[in-house]
């Protein structure tokens, strides 16, 4: 190897092209990170979760074990401690227990700072602002988490509570992510608390913390702000999709993005793996004529939510009554020209190859495209094949959501990000 | 009771509807939803019957006499659907467009009766001004008038008006069995089960109507009957829904194997339809296959090839119960419902009612009646067709709805659709709590004085059923941010318990899912993985909800029937 560092290529910004760019920069390399707008990352939820949470309460309900925290592996921590806005339990501490907006009560291995933990509360009453707002239905959701058998073994119990806690005209109706960027100013934060506190001393309730809508706001975590004065956990409630927590996340990111030194480029368009002599991976970009060359590149593109991954089935593809030519039913946002069949990314799903799938609809959709239990829906099982450590060819490594057969969760995309921007750095011509 | 009514598709309930008016004692029975089958999957159009035209016009008259009456006592529930019947170039097609004119020019003496409007014949030209994006090489086209309906809210205005007449509603509850007298064959009662709670019951009465569409040949077993007592032949077929209005006009269009199918803008959304194949599978679960989408995306691809980049956002499916011996002759079948009397198979006083058509269901249910009225000596005709159903008898603004309530204008107009005059029971809620106004499904949209208004007072057990009377969680985002409100509402207004609630919007969301899967896109595929992890990180995938407190489940109800919900 030469004395220069290796120049490595991440494509897509979402969480695990954020761990890639890490953990190449912590193995020396110099970093250009390519994006294309919001993914998966900046939709998700503000729960972190290693493995899907409702098959971890299904074990631990059959095993009778508790819900507690397993080992995390140190890069992961680092990685985490870099973004700085999660909490992720200890080993062995009690797992994060967050109420959801669904009316349901779930584990999560960490989360948002700004999302209230339950299991740190001890037993208690939690108050419920009521708030005019759609989605905020205050005396329905106590009564749902109520029903929750965890929240009931803890003494936990959630009370509605008569609350003014909008100020201006038409916050009724604006978003969350609106209500929760009104939030990010502090004086309104410190409005919010004068509130609550008014409203918490009107009843004769000592509650031990306070659950609010997804609205602590947008640019970082606000509940700790609260949390000072009210002198009790206060937090948000999960919201599965449209809250602020995905928001908060991509603002974290790019901190610390600015905080290092990385190259930023635009959408890569195609990625040539044949020209070069020692078989480096030529670049080209959207919008740019020019070419860049790289020791190595990371694909993070994301999955179909993220648009890494594209479903084009024959029949969308074809204008008039036949289809012309076969493509694949799946294809990725960048051409790969590879050197040899072996070398070119292929689809996999289920362990299986994925090859030209004739029909439009895919094979039996209907039954295997969404998860049951104990199994992966097949619109997320779908990915490209790659070893443990990322590799997919020489000088070409994937990571998070594009990878099949992972579990779509925050950590498996942070850990696989970690790995394949570390194999990137290093060994990316084994 | 004098008459138990088995099934609530629209001629059930129709048949509850007349009979109650005409004074007679009446309970209906559903084993699943109202509309559950044929009635809520259907086309959703009240034909006025012009394919009769050429061997029975009396046929013709009929229909669309009685298309008339429905417009009359429901004027709220229609919407006109102009259609379009591009003619393409070729061998012999100068001749079969003008035929095609002398088709339409006879079918146009009796839009009148309908309010429809006389057909149009338009050039080629006019053609693509009106759908630029039609395809092929065009020497015109024919336009006429067709009136489309929403069958899930036909079939509930009937039961509640049906209902405030007296009848008792069972939704939810099998009609496991008939019971006969050994010797004279009459029923004595029927037993039933609810289905969510297990509970069952008898009730006795002194007439049974079968009115199960394709299920009918298992219900007469029920009786003792054979099968073929009350044969039909079951024609299932489907739908495809895509997001939007994809055309001002409804399209006709032919299949691969000739046959006439069409896309059709329907309420906010176009519709493309329909299959016709023998079904022999669970009917209570019948769903469409990615071969039947294709081959109707195929069709229409071939005069409005964007069908195929449009995107999909659910499928549905039902099976027509068709007269056995209907299509094996039709010149000499003058009508597609018959009433069969089960006095000659030993059992007077049992009919069932065999085929029909959305638009025919009230001569159908006049004609059931009207043998129950020899039997019952009544002595009173039907008035089905001069009495308005509930919503029909006048109209309100839907923008003077708005103002006075708040809520916006589209809100106003839908909730105005689906429920007419008593749109303003909604607005009584609304202005009693204004809360009420949030709008829960945004893809309709939904709000939640509707919601509550429709658990208290059309019966609704589930998720599902309140889906099927308000369309929340049928649009774009497929229940991602709706189903689990809903499930929340529906368990606080029927005292069940949250997780109860929970599981049935996580039911509601996956059955959705399955019968969107099939006909996805790209667009859609990328929707349905967000949708995935939406519902996981919030709900959660398994239905078992565990520990959750199971008493509450239990409605208090027991046996009684469950509409025993408070319709006013
Ligand atoms: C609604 C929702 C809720 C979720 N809830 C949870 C939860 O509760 N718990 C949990 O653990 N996980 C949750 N997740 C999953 C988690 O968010 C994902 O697993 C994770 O974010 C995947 O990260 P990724 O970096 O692989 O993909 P993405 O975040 O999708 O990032 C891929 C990026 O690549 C970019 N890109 C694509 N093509 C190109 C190109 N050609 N050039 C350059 N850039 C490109 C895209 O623009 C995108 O930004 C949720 C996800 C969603 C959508
Ligand atoms: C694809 C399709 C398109 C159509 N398009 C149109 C159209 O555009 N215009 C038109 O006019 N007509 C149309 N029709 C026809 C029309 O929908 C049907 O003819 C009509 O709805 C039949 O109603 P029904 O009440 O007889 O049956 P259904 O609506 O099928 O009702 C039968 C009911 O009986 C219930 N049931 C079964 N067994 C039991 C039991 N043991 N106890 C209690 N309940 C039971 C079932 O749950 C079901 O709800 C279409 C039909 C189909 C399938």
């Amino acid at each position: 190897m030469n004395s220069k560092p290796p120049h490595v290529l991440v494509v897509g910004d979402g969480i695990a092209g954020t761990a890639a760019v890490f953990a190449a920069l912590e193995a020396g390399a110099q970093v250009t990170l390519s994006a294309a707008g919001a993914g998966a990352t900046a939709l998700s939820s503000g729960a972190v979760d290693d493995v899907a949470w409702d098959e971890v309460l299904h074990a631990a309900r059959t095993s009778g074990a508790e819900l507690r925290a397993k080992a995390l592996d140190p890069r992961v921590v680092a990685f985490s401690k870099a973004l700085g806005i999660w909490r992720l339990p200890d080993l062995n501490e009690p797992l994060a227990l967050l109420a959801t907006t669904a009316g349901v009560v779930r584990p999560a291995r960490g989360h948002d700072r700004a999302l209230l933990d339950l299991s740190t509360i001890g037993s208690g009453q939690v108050a419920v602002p009521k708030v005019d707002r759609a989605g905020w239905e205050s005396p329905l959701l106590a009564s749902a988490w109520n029903t929750d058998g965890e929240m009931r073994r803890r003494g936990i119990s959630f009370v509605s509570v008569d609350a003014a806690l909008l100020r201006f005209e038409g916050e009724d109706r604006i978003s969350d992510a609106d209500l929760a960027a009104r939030h990010d100013d502090p004086a309104r934060i410190s409005w919010l608390a004068a509130r609550l506190h008014e409203a918490l001393h009107r009843t004769t309730l000592r509650p031990a913390a306070v659950l609010l809508g997804p609205w602590l706001g947008l640019s970082s975590p606000r509940a700790l702000e609260l949390e000072k004065v009210l002198g009790i956990p206060c937090g948000e409630a999960l919201m599965g999709v449209g809250g602020p927590a995905g928001m908060r996340l991509v603002r974290a990111r790019d901190r610390w993005l600015q905080s290092v030194s990385v190259g930023r480029k635009g959408r890569t368009a195609e990625l040539d793996l044949t020209r070069d002599d020692r078989g480096r991976p030529i670049v080209r970009f959207d919008g740019e004529d020019g070419e860049h060359t790289f020791d190595s590149v990371v694909l993070a593109v994301g999955g179909l939510t993220g648009g890494g991954i594209v479903y084009d089935p024959l029949d969308a593809q074809a204008t008039t009554d036949m289809p012309d030519r076969y493509r694949p039913t799946f294809h990725l946002s960048v051409d790969i020209q590879a050197n040899s069949e072996a070398e070119q990314p292929y689809f996999a799903a289920a362990g299986v190859r994925i090859g030209v799938v004739g029909s439009m609809f895919g094979p039996a959709l209907d039954l295997s495209a969404w998860p049951s239990p104990g199994r992966l829906g097949r619109l997320e099982q779908i990915g490209i094949a790659c070893n443990a450590e990322g590799r997919v060819a020489p000088h070409l490594a994937a990571a998070g959501n594009v990878v099949a057969d992972r579990a779509r969760t925050m950590l498996s995309a942070v850990m696989s990000g970690l790995k394949a921007g570390k194999w990137a750095a290093t060994e990316f011509e084994a | 009771m004098d008459v138990v009514v088995i099934g609530g598709g629209v001629n059930g309930v129709g048949v509850a509807r007349d009979a109650a008016m005409r004074g007679l004692k009446v309970a209906l029975f559903e084993r699943n939803d109202i509309a559950f089958g044929a009635s809520g999957n259907s086309s959703g159009m009240i034909h006025g019957g012009a394919r009769y035209l050429t061997y029975d016009p009396h046929v013709t008259e009929s229909s669309c006499r009685d298309s008339g009456n429905i417009q009359a006592i429901a004027p709220h529930l229609l919407f006109r659907i102009p259609f379009l019947m591009p003619v393409r170039a070729g061998m012999g097609k100068k001749v079969y467009f003008h035929l095609l004119d002398a088709f339409f020019e006879t079918y146009d003496r009796y839009q009148p009766l309908k309010r429809g409007k006389p057909h149009a014949v338009l050039s080629a030209d006019e053609v693509r001004r009106l759908e630029p994006t039609l395809a092929g090489d065009l020497i015109g086209a024919m336009s006429w008038d067709e009136w489309g309906i929403d069958g899930a809210r036909l079939c509930i205005a009937n039961l509640k008006d049906a209902e405030e007449r007296g009848a008792k509603v069972y939704v939810g509850y099998t009609v496991e069995a008939i019971e006969r007298r050994p010797v004279s064959g009459e029923p004595v009662a029927v037993r039933f089960r609810d289905r969510y709670t297990g509970q069952s019951g008898r009730l006795t009465t002194t007439a049974v109507v079968n009115a199960t569409g394709a299920w009918s040949p298992i219900t007469v077993s029920l009786a003792g009957l054979r099968p073929v007592h009350a044969r039909v032949r079951p024609g299932k077929g489907i739908h495809v829904v895509y997001d939007r209005r994809l055309s001002n006009y409804a399209v006709s269009a032919t299949a691969i194997d000739g046959r006439q199918i069409f896309l059709e803008p329907w309420q906010n959304m176009t519709i493309v339809g329909t299959t016709d194949d023998d079904y022999y599978g669970d009917l209570d679960d019948v769903r469409a296959t990615s071969e039947e989408v294709r081959y109707l995306v195929q069709g229409v691809a071939r005069v409005l090839p964007e069908i195929r980049t449009a995107r999909v956002i659910g499928t549905y499916a039902g099976v027509r119960p068709t007269l056995h011996a209907f299509g094996k002759n039709e010149d000499a079948l003058s009508r597609d419902h018959q009433v069969i009397d089960h006095a000659p198979h030993g059992a007077p006083n049992v009919y069932s009612m065999i085929g029909g058509k959305l638009a025919s269901y009230r001569m159908f249910a006049e004609e059931m009646v009207d043998i129950l009225s020899m039997r019952f000596d009544l002595g009173v005709h039907g008035s089905t067709h001069i009495t308005p159903l509930p919503g029909g008898d006048r109209t309100v603004d839907a923008f003077d709805f708005a103002t006075r309530t708040g809520v916006d204008a589209v809100t106003a107009r839908r909730i105005v659709y689906r429920h007419g005059s008593r749109a303003e029971r909604i607005e009584e809620r609304m202005l009693r709590n204004p809360r009420e106004k949030m709008v829960v499904c945004a893809c309709e949209p939904v709000t939640e004085a509707e919601i509550r208004y429709v658990i208290d007072h059309e019966a609704p057990r589930t998720v599902a059923g309140v889906a099927r009377r308000t369309r929340l969680g049928l649009g774009a985002c497929g229940g991602m941010r709706c189903a689990a409100r809903c499930g929340q509402i529906l368990a606080h207004e029927r005292g069940l318990s949250p997780g109860e609630g929970l599981k049935q919007a996580v039911r509601f969301l996956v059955r959705q899912a399955r019968t969107r899967a099939v006909g996805l896109g790209p667009d859609q595929a990328r929707q349905e993985a967000l949708a995935i992890a939406a519902v996981r990180a919030e709900l959660g995938l398994f239905e078992d909800r565990g520990e959750q407190d199971t008493d509450a489940n239990v409605p208090s109800s027991g046996g009684a029937p469950i509409s025993g919900m408070r319709w006013t």
